[in-house]
């Protein structure tokens, strides 16, 4: 692999809290590369879109506390000032959330909130960004966006807005696109479109995308290289076929078993995670995953697991080996 | 097929909407249902899918008359719900039990949970002993998997998933026959939403309930349905049994609906052929004429934009409303 766009290295983030310090990101590295999609795939509160808001400084601090390194093309963006990370936010590194409606502003047009950052980082004109903005809407598939630029968010449906959202996000031709549940609160078929939307929008810019989301599905569909984050810490890490195939971590067996397949002709009780995710504030000091785990050992609840690598590429945070699962 | 439990014909539910000023006039009709016919057998499990806005949580709704449907008969077990008295249609709700999709909004934040389980059994006066009413609040939370210790605790106390427990006690409380679980797993972590279909499943096979299983989720509802209707813009488009499901569906929306399911297996997604549909779902207010799928489906002729079809049998149960299949 040639330079990464995107290494993240040794990230760790906790917040200050009336019970005490809750880790909610732990030493957490990794690495995207040129055009590539790393998917970061975990349940509420496993630290993935902290960890992100993190990278580009949206965090409060305090109550937040970030350490760690994340070189962006070689520059450090968690120890950038704040006019520093400014020029980089939404310009080389753009983010869409999760919900289209609170994230634009209901009382500005579409078109002014397209032309905000071209504006700001790019030194258009008017005119020049007003037509950049129109050529944008265009790009991410709103018919007639000539008339459509004037128009306010109410106006537009959901899938409309993430549309416009993913717009907003590539205007300024970032290299790294930070999609955080991007589709989760669209409908199925919206999100079949918005995806193939993505993955055309990346092979024409050579874009890196981290695709944030909790459906395997998605992840399926889309990624190239997979994380798996549990508690704050990473569980398994792989190109995207061998966290399908092998599923050498348990939660990531877990997790792909306990999701119902269309298309199974027979009904098959669904094997469930019993418990409950940990929290924060009391983490186990083992693996984090152990107490739900099926597989634990004594050493699990006691000595947090290491990433050890198994095959080129695939990181594992496990004292076990898959021929120890007893399934 | 059993015996017959809930019948609807033609249920239509219109919410008018009306000019703002004195005169209030009635301007135009969300016409959120409009002509759905569906059975459930008892003890069956009939799963609802749609995107947002298809009417599916609305349908579920009228059935049990929360929303006043505006036209179309519901038969529960015999009796027309819509000509029920207040007294009767309380006991109907004795009957008829209904689990929301959100576990934060359902439940009241001041009362606790063991109060709100509690509730219905006060209101239709089923256990007059305090102790006895207890007695049972505690039975339930152990059947749905909770500590009957949690009694005194309150809402904000439980995440997300034991909160949907919850509103499953309570729906539970008064043994109904019937339950419509609108969306009960859409607002769960991946890991909880196995826990809670599990749950369902087995109280399913332990009180012999009937479900109606509303959700947008098409293989959570596969999984868990006998039966699956798949509606689109207010009306039903195909209903179909476990296997002609398998075998493949007909109508053209369901086909494209099932393939915008993303599959967690990469294989697949990178091999199997996907069907893209086209721009947003119409507006309910002024649903196109004809087939409301026409605008958007690719096999769309003339006819489909002039002639409503109607659900037919293709054999077996298995039901269709497409001119394709004439």
């Amino acid at each position: 692999m040639s330079d990464p766009v995107l290494s993240v290295n040794e990230l760790t983030v906790s917040f200050g809290t009336r019970r005490g310090r809750a880790k909610v990101v732990n030493n957490f590295s990794y690495d995207v590369g040129e055009a590539e999609t790393l998917a970061i795939v975990g349940e509420s509160g496993s630290g993935k879109s902290v960890s992100s808001l993190a990278l580009l400084q949206l965090l409060p601090t305090p109550p937040a506390r970030v350490e760690g390194r994340a070189l962006f093309r070689g520059a450090d963006l968690i120890s950038m000032t704040k006019s520093e990370i400014r020029g980089v936010r939404g310009n080389r590194v753009a983010m869409i959330f999760q919900d289209p409606m609170t994230s634009l502003n209901p009382v500005r047009t579409i078109g002014f909130q397209l032309m905000e950052p071209l504006k700001i980082h790019m030194g258009m004109s008017d005119t020049a960004a007003r037509a950049r903005a129109i050529e944008l809407l265009d790009t991410v598939g709103i018919p007639s966006p000539g008339g459509r630029v004037d128009d306010y968010p109410h106006q537009f449906s959901g899938g409309m807005r993430q549309r416009v959202m993913i717009a907003m996000g590539i205007s300024c031709s970032p290299d790294l696109l930070i999609a955080d549940e991007a589709t989760t609160a669209l409908d199925v078929t919206t999100q079949a479109q918005i995806l193939d939307e993505i993955r055309r929008l990346q092979e024409e810019m050579g874009l890196a995308v981290i695709w944030i989301t909790h459906d395997l599905g998605v992840v399926a569909g889309i990624a190239d290289r997979v994380v798996v984050l549990y508690g704050g810490s990473m569980m398994e890490e792989s190109v995207i076929d061998q966290i399908f195939d092998e599923r050498r971590h348990p939660y990531t067996r877990a997790l792909l078993e306990s999701v119902p397949v269309s298309g199974g002709d027979r009904p098959h009780r669904l094997k469930a995670i019993q418990g409950l995710p940990p929290d924060p504030t009391r983490l186990p000091p083992g693996c984090p995953f152990a107490p739900r785990c099926r597989h634990a050992v004594e050493r699990c609840s006691n000595d947090a697991p290491r990433l050890r690598a198994p095959a080129e590429g695939h990181r594992v945070a496990c004292h076990l080996d898959p021929a120890d699962f007893h399934d | 097929m059993t015996e017959t439990l809930l019948d609807v014909r033609d249920l239509r539910v219109h919410f008018p909407i009306y000019s703002t000023g004195i005169r209030r006039k009635e301007v135009a009709r969300v016409q959120a249902v409009d002509g759905v016919s569906l059975s459930i057998g008892a003890g069956e499990t009939v799963g609802l899918v749609g995107e947002s806005g298809c009417g599916k949580t609305t349908t579920g709704l009228a059935i049990l008359r929360l929303v006043e449907p505006t036209d179309g008969s519901v038969s529960f077990d015999g009796d027309e719900v819509g000509n029920l008295s207040k007294g009767e249609l309380r006991k109907l709700r004795k009957r008829a039990a209904m689990i929301f999709q959100d576990p934060f909004a359902s439940l009241d934040p001041r009362m606790s949970i063991g109060d709100s389980i509690s509730e219905p059994l006060l209101i239709h006066k089923l256990f007059p002993d305090r102790n006895d009413r207890i007695d049972r609040t505690c039975q339930l939370l152990e059947k749905v998997g909770l500590s009957p210790n949690y009694r005194d605790r309150f809402p904000h106390e439980f995440s997300g998933g034991q909160r949907q427990r919850v509103g499953i006690a309570r729906a539970l409380a008064t043994e109904p026959d019937f339950v419509v679980c609108d969306e009960p797993i859409a607002a769960l972590d991946v890991s909880i939403q196995a826990q809670v279909m599990n749950l369902l499943e087995d109280l399913q096979d332990e009180l012999g309930l009937t479900y109606l299983f509303i959700a947008h989720d098409l293989s959570a509802v596969q999984h868990l349905s006998d039966r699956v209707a798949v509606m689109y813009l207010g009306r039903i488009a195909e209903v179909a049994d476990r296997s002609q499901f398998s075998a493949g569906l007909k109508h053209p929306y369901a086909e494209s609906l099932l393939s915008a399911v993303p599959i967690p297996d990469p294989h697949l997604e990178r091999t199997r052929e996907r069907i893209l549909l086209e721009g947003d779902v119409a507006s309910p207010l002024d649903p196109p004429p004809g087939c409301r799928f026409h605008t958007r489906c690719p096999y769309a002729t003339e006819r489909c934009s002039n002639e409503e079809p109607s659900l037919r049998d293709l054999g077996g149960g298995h039901q269709v409303a497409c001119h394709l299949y004439d």
